[in-house]
């Protein structure tokens, strides 16, 4: 029981840092599995993350069927979190966002790639997911069907992050904080990337080698590394009393 | 009496919501029309939006004149408003602004089409307006008679918003959230259309939104419980959540 008021609270101060950081604006969601049973996992009720606070976490199957919902309005794209937790053993956390500056490399060949060490968690190539591919054109792009989540998941493979186009992205982490901590890098780095390109580099910009990318997530970027950002990013969102 | 309250409450809300999402700087204006009488609209006295309050609001007849403005000074830009009242009876809420991403797609013809999903509800084109086409280079590219506002209105048509050149845009919306919405989104999509553009190097290495995922967005935002949970986080953003 401990252990899931720890992950409750974990989930909440996971959902203000990001939307503090401006990963989450008003949409978007973060979502752990459940610490006590890998066959269902932690999300708020609908809710702006910034505003989420512990009673409104409920626990759901899966396939996405909620347990705890109480009848509440619940986040339709639920299925993003389940499809990839059912393909995805390692996985422990997931986080759905419509970043500002990772969104214009979804609607264009420009991939995005790691150019700085702290964004080494995003993966040395990240795939981009169209769901009109599958889905036709005829869809509003949110992904609310397990058969679309599935599909996506699909995309994403054994990395950790994935580009939905004209929408947003999903990532996943091996921990809670290093969902979060790829998310906000995964920002960083786009913004950086956007800068080079500002400033003339087209494409000849120098990105991490796969050596590079493996050697971080081996040595620094593991799934427990992540005490000093976590107390910094918790003190910053005002949550250090949560 | 009530429905005038909560609609002025609100429009004071959009008002602070708006600039403080940089959307409105100390420039530009939301209106909404009377909720009890539609041939009137409701606005502030002239004031930057972060300041306005409930004790700044105006009513005036849709040829723009003030029934209560108690002497004090009005916004000189009136007329977008007046007339798009006018010419669209469906439309409840307007919104001047000059969100600085947007007034670059003006100068331009790179036209400003959605490539996100949130950015579907603008519509499949935003047209230009250049002021000078009709009323000459000699204008200060304000609209203060409501013959420009007529000519502005008449190049919205039956579009979600219309750009006019070298000054900002005017947005329209069912009811108020709706504009607020618009207003936002269509500075987003303006921010991201310009990073796209540089990363894809031109219009052409670019995926927009597809017509039928636009129709299907415009469709989700004329439901008016669709935006709760923005409308919710904005308002606590601006601060306004005591109001």
């Amino acid at each position: 029981m401990s252990a899931l008021i720890d992950a409750m609270r974990e989930l909440v101060t996971a959902n203000r840092i990001l939307a503090h950081e401006g990963v989450l604006d008003a949409y978007g969601h973060i979502t752990v599995r459940h610490p006590d049973d890998p066959e269902r996992f932690l999300m708020s009720r609908s809710r702006s993350p910034q505003h989420v606070s512990l009673a409104d976490i409920v626990t759901f199957k899966l396939d996405c069927t909620p347990i705890d919902d109480l009848g509440r309005p619940l986040y339709s794209e639920r299925p993003i979190h389940g499809a990839i937790y059912q393909a995805r053993p390692d996985v422990h956390s997931v986080v759905h966002n419509h970043s500002y500056d990772v969104i214009p490399f979804s609607v264009t060949k420009f991939a995005l790639k790691p150019l700085a060490h702290v964004a080494a968690a995003i993966g040395h190539e990240i795939p981009v997911w169209d769901m009109a591919t599958k889905f036709g054109d005829k869809t509003n792009l949110l992904v609310r069907q397990m058969e679309q989540g599935r599909d996506l998941a699909q995309k994403l493979g054994s990395g950790n992050v994935v580009l939905m186009r004209g929408h947003g992205c999903a990532v996943a982490g091996k921990s809670l904080r290093q969902a979060v901590m790829a998310a906000l890098y995964l920002q960083v780095n786009a913004r950086m990337v956007l800068s080079a390109v500002r400033m003339g580099a087209g494409t000849d910009i120098k990105y991490l080698s796969k050596g590079e990318v493996e050697t971080w997530m081996a040595q620094t970027g593991g799934p427990n590394f992540y005490d000093r950002p976590w107390e910094y990013l918790t003190k910053r969102a005002g949550c250090d009393d949560l | 009496m009530t429905a005038l309250i909560d609609a002025m409450r609100e429009l004071v809300i959009a008002n602070r919501i708006l600039a403080h999402e940089g959307v409105l700087d100390a420039y530009g204006h939301v209106t909404v029309r009377h909720p009890d009488d539609p041939k009137k609209f409701l606005m502030s006295r002239s004031r930057s939006p972060e300041l306005v309050t409930l004790g700044d609001i105006v009513a005036f007849t849709l040829d723009c004149k003030p029934i209560d403005d108690l002497g004090r000074p009005l916004y000189s830009e009136r007329p977008i408003h007046g007339a798009i009242y006018q010419a669209r009876p469906e439309v409840n809420a307007v919104v001047h602004n000059h969100a600085y991403d947007v007034v670059t797609f003006s100068t331009t013809k790179v036209p400003l089409r959605p490539i996100a999903h949130g950015a579907g509800g603008i519509g499949h084109e935003v047209p230009v307006w250049d002021i000078a086409d009709t009323f000459g280079d000699k204008t200060n590219l304000l609209v203060v008679t409501m013959e420009q506002g007529r000519d502005l209105a008449k190049k919205l048509g039956n579009h979600e918003a219309v750009l006019m050149r070298g000054h900002g845009c005017a947005v329209a919306g069912l009811n108020i959230k709706h504009a607020v919405i618009l207003s936002y989104y269509l500075q987003l999509n303006a921010r991201l259309l310009m990073n796209a553009l540089m990363l894809a190097g031109g219009q052409q290495g670019i995926t927009y939104l597809a017509p039928n995922e636009i129709e299907t967005r415009l469709y989700d935002e004329r439901n008016p419980k669709f935006r709760d949970r923005a409308w919710e986080y904005w308002v606590r953003r601006a601060g306004c959540d005591g109001l």
